[in-house]
């Protein structure tokens, strides 16, 4: 997911690229040492960095799906002027929440340039925030909360694995040339709970398993790509997995594929092309821009015996940003249900599919 | 009354044009139903953090603007508006129709100089760059490209570029406000519940306003300019049922034959009325179309002429693409037949509903009327009683439009006395020995006098053309040999430094300060001074308020102090004493709109604090007619936190030549003016005309009017009078007698509308330039009488009178029709 959101980044704000020399911003380079809390915070020295929520929640009734994601995209490394207007970083967010039972979705976008503290992100731990909506770590918990007139979320969220470090101690290698990568490091479960309001109603989150991902990165875009479809499961063994392909010119997943499987334990594997397959089952589309999207996925990862079923649970979670990155994109919850080996297995998932076109 | 309409429409479609203008400028980069604040000097951008608290807000916005001169190359393309936003804050349904792609919006925000244009601006400049000169130094700007659709209204000709508010206070180093918050309300959120919200928590420096409350308020600025040029357009037309009335009688007459016969196969007096009134309802309605046409050919030059005049006196405003809107041709076409019925039926009615034989005969109907003369006179003088009582500023500060009264009355009480003084002038040349006039003269004042009634109206029409012409003419006058006097006296330095573009309608940019140091330094300069200032709200209006060393402006005596105006001088100890922190200087229309005097204390909201200050002194100025003030140098920089010395002027001894080349060496690739006294002089002239290009255009329009109903006017008289010349011919009057005759009519009738238009014309100057021009600018201004100009027009008008009358009159009596004989 984290690559595949890097390069939306960088695809949608081309310009971000060439705007600024490459060498105004710091290259992500091999042998850093992230130290938390410090690198759950910002890195304005870098042009690009997120944090990315997404998670299923369950009240005593319902069940629910929501993504929270805040990105923050460096205009300049450090602050040159005088005006109080002035904001070396724009950021922008990404607030949708998905409601299995009533068949709806909501989503709102948000963009600021974060002066007079509209927005921003700490230098020394996980606390970032775009007018109302934030994230912060607080102790052990890490707080997640967005309001807005008709919908709201607020959790308190504890991790209940490690802190997985992606590549060579987070050293994520996304390219083949030098700086082409990323600093990467994802919380894979958070549980918790908090409330959910929708319209109205306000409901008690009695249980939240959550997915945070956190990416910085200074690297310049690939034009190779025309989208992704990126995967992020929980399973209900414990395990998790991520798996992502890049779709190319001609519409067909290219050979820049990637996956991370997370054992109980907290272990990680990690996923090469040849170790898994996604074959999509059934098409949706959308009224509103006519893009026709993949609906519904088999997935398959041999090597860990794995053989699953992805459902949406609401076939509408397209988001249109017009206010932020102006990118038409799906994001949207699943059920799981499948096997490992023999045994049954369920669990939830999120799904992006970035870059398909209006038929 | 073509004309008259053309005049009308041409000055409807420029009003409408900057009315337009103003509306989309007022609305510009807003939702309709958002609040704005603003405060004089800037709204503090310390409110942010209140602002944010107030949970019925949805958006904040924050707005700045300049008015800066641009160039390509060398060549300037005129001041552009500069406006400074943030891209994030604009309403969202105006971001989402962004056509600029969203790296766009990263480019804008990163590169210091980009900036987004809007379509004429783009067009002008092609693939071309451009640049500002700002504190004398050339910014190179970087088109981003258009603006999106969305933010400008699709057919906006105005020149602007766009450019992130970060990037807009660095490029004009001004920090720490902006010109105003336009606030969107959150959604269920009225304007009223947000409003009251504010004022409960917004200090009351700050000013709450919308949309319609600012093009309200750049309406009532110009209001006093429009009213002149509506009143104006009234005279035009005026004139036009002067000469609708004039013509319809001679055409009427003429045509009484044809009546007759209608009257005698049966048409009753009321039929005949409807069809007069019908035909002059079509001639109306043809002369609207007429005046249309002319009108909409006028727009194109008066549109960008009042938009200059507007710009140059008010507020930043463009000229609109010359659009006709249907509401001002409906108003022609109902203004045209209107004015033609009322100006055709009281003749008509004269005719069709006297007795018939009364009616019918040329003789009666004028005899009747001189039992009016008299009747008339009385009301005429009522009328100019009026105009005396009237013309006070009291009145016009109840209603602008009140505005309007004296003039009308000056000039129905003017044209009313007509008959009267027209009577009494050909009896008096009457009584004058026979050798003296001639035998050709005193039938020409017989016929006069029998005609009194037509040449009445005639006289009447010239004399309020040549009027409207002469008034206009001379108030320009007036005003220019005031202002030349005024700029002679306040501008005794010898050499004056500015930033670029300041005097071509830029503003807001700065001289640096080691040019200060270096010029004040050199040999030869004996003194220096510097100003700086700001636009600054006090109530409804936006004022200059000068930063200056006030002292040096004192003691240098080149302010003209009201007291002592127009011969300066005053006491130094006196002006010592006033250069204090707490001393504020305040010009006449200042004085005048605000009620201070000298003495009061007066407190300005600046930068959302109360600052008091004591009016010293009320200063001659007509820089601007919405007011300046002087305040130290040391104060303006504590409220405002900077001193951008914006003009620099140099006392010098000996020749300038060598310590302008000086400076000029010193800097050689800043961009600045730097003018000596004389060139500083003629080019304020200059400025002065080009703003009063719309005034000037009037005035052509007003000797196009009264050549043209003098011309009618004469030619009417002389072709009623051809079955009389015929006549005359048959019992034995020879051609040049008849000439003669002719000539002498039309030197009477024209030397009368010459000597009342002149005095009407000086009347109507003195209600201009001492009631309407005082209140509605605050000017006081000297009453200067253009002889010249007088005697020109004077004898132009009984030239072409005598022209216009004989050219006719040799031809008509040249041979003696039977027709004619047969008829009489």
């Amino acid at each position: 997911m984290n690559k595949l959101l890097f390069l939306l980044v960088l695809l949608v704000f081309p310009a971000l690229t060439f705007a600024s020399p490459a060498d105004d911003f710091e290259s992500v380079t091999p042998g850093r040492t992230l130290r938390f809390p410090r690198d759950h915070g910002a890195h304005p020295s870098f042009k690009t960095e997120w944090w990315y929520f997404t998670g299923h929640l369950r009240s005593r009734e319902q069940t629910f799906g929501f993504e929270l994601t805040f990105f923050r995209v460096g205009i300049r490394p450090r602050r040159e002027g005088r005006s109080a207007w002035e904001s070396p970083s724009v950021y922008l967010a990404h607030f949708a929440v998905t409601d299995d039972t009533n068949n709806s979705f909501v989503f709102v976008d948000r963009s600021s340039r974060g002066a007079f503290e509209d927005a921003g992100a700490s230098l020394e731990t996980l606390d970032v925030s775009i007018k109302n909506w934030s994230a912060k770590l607080v102790g052990e918990q890490i707080v997640v909360s967005a309001s807005e007139p008709n919908q709201s979320l607020s959790l308190t969220l504890t991790p209940s694995k490690k802190l997985i470090f992606h590549g060579e101690n987070g050293f994520s290698q996304k390219g083949a040339a030098n700086g082409d990568a990323s600093y990467y490091t994802s919380f894979t479960r958070l549980n918790g709970g908090g409330t959910l309001s929708i319209g109205a109603r306000t409901y008690a989150i009695d249980q939240a398993d959550v997915w945070m991902d956190h990416e910085f990165s200074s690297s310049p875009s690939t034009r190779e790509q025309i989208g992704w479809d990126w995967f992020a499961l929980q399973l209900s063994n414990n395990t998790e997995l991520m798996v992502y392909q890049l779709r190319g010119q001609d519409g067909r997943p290219s050979r820049f594929a990637s996956g991370t499987f997370v054992d109980q334990s907290g272990e990680t594997t990690t996923l090469k092309p040849e170790d898994f397959t996604i074959r999509p089952i059934g098409s949706w589309k959308s009224p509103t821009t006519a893009i026709l999207y993949p609906s519904g996925w088999e997935l398959s990862v041999p090597s860990k015996n794995l053989s699953l079923v992805l459902t949406p649970t609401v076939k509408d979670q397209e988001l249109r940003t017009e206010s932020s990155t102006n990118v038409t994109y799906w994001e949207g919850r699943n059920t799981v249900t499948g096997k490992l080996g023999i045994e049954n297995l369920t669990g939830n998932a999120y799904v992006e599919l970035v870059g398909y076109r209006p038929e | 009354m073509a004309l008259g309409i053309a005049v009308y429409c041409s000055i409807r479609v420029a009003s409408l044009s900057s009315e337009r203008s103003f509306n989309e400028s007022a609305a510009m980069l807003r939702s309709p139903e958002s609040l704005s604040l603003s405060a004089s000097g800037g709204v503090p951008e310390s409110v942010i953090a209140t602002l944010r608290s107030i949970p019925e807000i949805k958006q904040i916005a924050p707005y700045s603007e300049r008015t800066i001169e641009a160039f390509v190359g060398n060549k300037s393309l005129g001041a552009i508006r500069l406006i400074g936003i943030d891209p994030f804050s604009l309403p969202t349904d105006r971001v989402s129709t962004n056509s600029a792609a969203p790296g766009r919006l990263f480019e804008f925000l990163s590169k210091r100089n980009a900036v987004l244009l809007s379509p004429e601006l783009n067009r002008q400049l092609g693939d071309k760059t451009f640049h500002l000169i700002v504190n004398t130094v050339s910014q190179e700007m970087v088109s981003l490209g258009v603006i999106s659709t969305g933010i400008l209204p699709t057919d906006y000709t105005g020149k602007i570029a766009f450019i992130d508010i970060a990037h807009f206070q660095e490029l004009f180093q001004s920090f720490g406000a902006v010109q105003r918050f336009d606030l969107t309300p959150a959604d269920g959120v009225s304007r009223s519940v947000l409003r009251e919200r504010l004022a409960q928590v917004l200090p009351e420096e700050i000013s709450i306003g919308d949309t319609e409350s600012d093009i309200a308020g750049a309406e009532r600025l110009t209001a006093a300019f429009r009213l002149n040029l509506n009143f104006l357009s009234a005279v035009a037309l005026f004139s036009g049922v002067l000469l609708i009335y004039n013509t319809a009688s001679s055409l009427f007459l003429k045509r009484r034959r044809e009546f007759s016969i209608l009257r005698s196969i049966g048409a009753s007096p009321g039929e005949l009325f409807r069809y007069i009134i019908s035909e002059a309802a079509i001639l109306g309605f043809i002369a609207a179309a007429v005046g249309i046409c002319f009108g909409y050919f006028l727009a194109f030059q008066s549109v960008t002429m009042m938009a200059r005049t507007i710009s140059a006196l008010y507020v930043a405003t463009e000229a609109r693409p010359v659009t006709l809107p249907l509401q001002t041709v409906l108003e022609c076409f109902i203004l045209g037949p209107a004015l033609a019925i009322v100006g055709s039926s009281i003749p008509a009615y004269e005719i069709f509903y006297l007795p018939s034989r009364e009616g019918l005969s040329y003789q009666s109907f004028e005899s009747r009327f001189q039992r009016f003369v008299m009747p008339l006179a009385v009301v005429g003088i009522a009328a100019l009683g009026a105009t005396f009582l009237t013309a006070r500023p009291e009145l016009l500060a109840k209603d602008l439009r009140l505005g309007f009264v004296p003039p009308i009355c000056l000039v129905v009480g003017m044209s009313l006395l007509v008959p009267f003084v027209l009577r009494a002038f050909a009896r008096a040349l009457l009584a004058a020995p026979i050798r003296l006039v001639g035998v050709e003269s005193r039938l020409a004042l017989d016929h006069v006098l029998l005609t009194l009634k037509r040449s009445s109206v005639a006289v009447a029409a010239v004399m309020v053309a040549l009027g409207m012409y002469l008034g206009v003419t001379m108030m320009i006058e007036s005003f220019r040999t005031t202002v030349t006097t005024w700029i002679n006296h306040i501008t005794p330095a010898d050499i004056y430094i500015s930033a670029e573009g300041v005097s071509r309608g830029g503003s807001g940019t700065g001289l640096p300060e080691e040019m200060v140091e270096f010029a004040s330094r050199l040999p030869n300069v004996r003194d220096y001074d510097w100003v700086t200032s700001r636009k600054v709200r006090v109530d409804d209006r936006e004022i200059f308020l000068h930063g200056i060393r006030l002292k040096n402006l004192l003691l240098s005596q080149r302010l003209l102090f009201r007291s002592s105006w127009p011969h300066g001088g005053g006491d130094n100890e006196l002006r010592e004493a006033a250069s204090g922190n707490d001393t504020i200087l305040i010009s006449e229309p200042f004085a005048n709109h605000t009620g201070f005097k000298e003495g009061d204390w007066i407190t300005l909201s600046l930068r959302g604090k109360k600052e008091e200050f004591r009016v010293r002194n009320v200063f001659i100025d007509y820089s601007s007619d919405q007011g300046a003030a002087y305040i130290s140098s040391q104060r303006f920089e504590r409220i405002f936190g900077d001193l951008r010395k914006e003009g620099v002027s140099l006392y010098v001894n000996g020749d300038t030549a060598p310590i302008m080349d000086r400076i000029r060496n010193e800097f050689p690739t800043r961009a600045f003016s730097m003018r000596d006294n004389q060139s500083l002089r003629s080019e304020v002239l200059h400025v002065f005309d080009q703003t009063f290009a719309i005034t000037k255009a009037l005035k052509l329009i007003a000797l196009i009017i009264s050549a043209f109903t003098l011309f009618h006017v004469v030619f009417m008289l002389t072709l009623d009078r051809a079955r009389e010349l015929g006549v005359f011919r048959a019992i034995g009057a020879s051609r040049r007698q008849l000439v003669k005759m002719i000539a002498a009519e039309s030197v009477i009738l024209g030397l009368s509308a010459a000597l009342m238009g002149t005095a009407l014309g000086v009347a109507l100057e003195i209600i201009l330039v001492k009631v309407i021009h005082r209140y509605f600018f605050g000017w006081t201004m000297s009453l200067v009488i253009p002889y010249t100009v007088l005697i020109v027009t004077f004898i132009s008008a009984i030239v072409v009178s005598i022209i216009v009358g004989v050219v006719p009159a040799w031809t008509g009596a040249r041979k003696i029709d039977s027709t004619v004989l047969r008829y009489e």
